[in-house]
């Protein structure tokens, strides 16, 4: 149960973190301040990194939030932190208003659907193969379209909750089925190492090919340790306390 | 029959039946191979559509490199005797002298025929290149969409022409395409060539239900050639079209899909199952017990979720659900290497579809897949394609000869 409420604050702490920063990101574009509303853009989506793992493609959750620009139906523009990030980095300040104000919206509506986020530690572990994927595939993959050029935003910020998600479900890891629960930490220091050594204000393309590989190489290695747990933990834990 | 035929005696055989002529018309065939040539065709169809699906996948496509149509009249027909000779297990027929260099590059010498197939399409760049034919292009003959998700390589992406080669031996299909790709220098060029191993369609039934490289049986479902009724309904072109050339025909989509792999493979098997909607082991789908069961998609567990969930590959691709339209797939696994940006398996489905209405068949059902299939979460399109492709040539025409009629 210990996991399940540390896995549940990470959320909501995410998606409370989006409700300020696309607040913040509505009221700079409004007032005109560029510098300020790329930086709360890059703020939300760095919250919504940690989120993407609790939403659901197949419901039409993911699309009109990350907003990429291949989601948006024929005939209509793309909404969401892809519309805006497109926007603020050509410098184009009122197209970037109006799908501010509708993530604005948006914040408050999956602070409130995310706050009984309950999962079991198998569960949690199982996301995590899924946000590795997004990672490997989208961002090293070169999937995402990039505006601001700044994707060591969404490294950092995977990186970062993947690994709050491994400490959620150590000790009881550490009970259950300590070997796998060592090697995820050996991995999981690993894709650390690797992300941190990337720096933090680079931009794409002053990272090296090599870089990104070295990020994949290990963040492939992460899932697969994360993969293992999700069985061994299976059956521990209901999270009912919090249902 | 075909595949007792051997390169070697037809090598030394052509040798001397050769003089000057590049390629072989049927007519000079041995009789005892004149069965065998039913490869070529599939009654008023190209082979490699509606025939049993091979083993071994070489698909190539090729940009025009002339404005002329009277020089792509002249490569189809040298392709359609040099095809009707590769289908047979016979080599291409040069003059034979140590001075020249050898018509056939011989590299499937030896091998039998293997059942190879040759299937040959236009596509949308083959109007636009040759402005005198625009007349002749079908109106739904248009370069596909983007879909969510899609990350397409334009190298590897359109083309005028394509070739699918389909043989039981690898080298066979292999050396087909190389040979009507030499065939062709002048008139068209290499675009981007791909190679399939492992077919991830069955033929029907009888057959075992191939896995793909997800570790799942692939096509359950789906349409067979051998069903002739469906193919008149849904793959064979007929009267609607708006161009009589295509009338027996049908369109082919060539899609190669990157799998992810190892991020697949650190699923679990629930995970897994419930994103294909089937059980691994058996193929049969969550709500039912064997392969071949029905799909039910209104079952339910005791707390009422649906047990084939609502991104479900297979409740998405459902025909039930998608207008209760269904493709011919085609489509083989491919192994490419590593990606050099991940380090991980450059592996994945290549696949081919046809169909006799892109738009409302493949276009509908791929626009749905890309906003809703879970599977898309571990797949990545990297190339796309559309080619129509005519119907089998009447005797003694080449194949596509009524586009220049």
């Amino acid at each position: 149960m210990a996991g399940t409420n540390a896995y549940r604050r990470q959320v909501v702490q995410a998606t409370e973190r989006f409700a300020t920063s696309t607040t913040a990101l509505d009221a700079a574009i409004s007032g005109g301040n560029l510098a300020q509303a790329q930086a709360a853009e890059l703020e939300a989506q760095a919250a919504f990194d940690v989120v993407r793992p609790e939403l659901q493609v197949g419901l039409g959750q993911v699309a009109p939030l990350d907003g990429l620009t291949v989601d948006a139906a024929p005939g209509t523009q793309a909404t969401g932190l892809h519309a805006v990030e497109r926007a603020l980095w050509s410098g184009d300040l009122p197209s970037a208003a109006a799908p501010a104000a509708a993530l604005k919206g948006a914040g408050l509506l999956l602070e409130v659907s995310l706050s009984r986020t309950i999962k079991t530690p198998s569960v949690i572990a199982q996301h995590q193969v899924e946000q590795l994927a997004w990672l490997v595939s989208q961002v090293v993959g070169r999937g995402q379209e990039r505006f601001s050029h700044r994707d060591l935003v969404d490294v950092e910020a995977t990186v970062g909750a993947v690994s709050g998600a491994g400490a959620a479900i150590e000790p009881l890891g550490l009970l259950v089925d300590p070997q796998g629960t060592y090697v995820l930490q050996d991995r999981l220091a690993r894709l650390q190492t690797v992300a941190q050594a990337m720096g933090h204000s680079a931009t794409d393309a002053e990272i090296s090919a090599a870089s990104w590989r070295e990020l994949a190489t290990a963040a492939d290695a992460a899932a697969a340790a994360f993969g293992t747990m999700g069985g061994s933990l299976n059956g521990y834990g209901t999270g009912r306390a919090y249902a | 029959m075909s595949r007792s035929l051997s390169r070697r005696s037809m090598l030394a055989a052509s040798g001397a039946a050769a003089a000057g002529a590049a390629v072989l018309a049927t007519a000079s065939l041995p009789q005892s191979l004149a069965a065998a040539a039913r490869s070529f065709t599939d009654g008023a169809h190209q082979a490699g559509i509606a025939t049993a699906v091979q083993d071994h996948l070489v698909f190539a496509t090729f940009d025009l490199t002339t404005n002329s149509p009277a020089d792509l009249e002249r490569l189809l027909v040298t392709w359609t005797g040099a095809i009707k000779a590769l289908v047979v297990g016979q080599a291409l027929a040069g003059s034979g002298v140590l001075e020249a260099p050898p018509a056939d590059t011989g590299e499937a010498a030896g091998s039998p025929a293997a059942g190879l197939t040759v299937t040959v399409g236009f596509g949308p760049a083959l109007f636009e290149a040759l402005p005198a034919l625009q007349a002749r292009r079908p109106a739904l003959l248009q370069e596909l969409p983007s879909f969510p998700g899609d990350q397409l390589d334009p190298g590897r992406s359109g083309g005028a022409i394509c070739l699918q080669a389909c043989a039981q031996d690898p080298i066979v299909a292999f050396h087909a395409v190389r040979n009507l790709a030499r065939l062709g220098l002048g008139t068209v060029a290499l675009r981007a060539f791909q190679v399939g191993t492992g077919r991830t369609t069955a033929s029907g039934r009888s057959e075992g239900t191939p896995r793909n490289l997800l570790g799942f049986k692939d096509g359950t479902n789906n349409l067979v050639g051998s069903d002739q009724k469906a193919m008149d309904r849904y793959v064979w072109v007929g009267d609607e079209t708006d161009q009589a050339w295509l009338r027996g025909g049908t369109y082919l989509v060539a899609r190669r899909i990157r799998t992810h792999l190892e991020v697949w493979s650190s699923l679990s098997l629930d995970a897994q199952q419930q994103v294909i909607g089937r059980f691994r082991a058996s193929g049969a789908p969550l709500s039912g017990r064997h392969e071949h069961d029905a799909v039910n998609l209104d079952a339910v567990n005791n707390l009422a979720q649906p047990l084939i969930a609502p991104s479900a590959h297979i409740r998405v691709a459902a025909p039930s659900l998608n207008g209760g339209t269904k493709i011919l797939r085609r489509g083989y696994n491919f192994t490419d290497g590593v990606d050099p940006k991940t380090g991980e398996l450059d592996a994945g489905l290549f696949f081919i579809c046809f169909q006799k209405n892109p738009t409302t068949q493949f276009v509908a059902l791929q626009a749905r897949l890309a906003a809703n299939d879970a599977l898309s979460n571990y797949t990545t399109h990297t190339s796309s394609a559309l080619f129509a492709i005519p119907p089998a040539p009447t005797p003694g025409s080449a194949i596509g000869a009524a586009l220049f009629s």
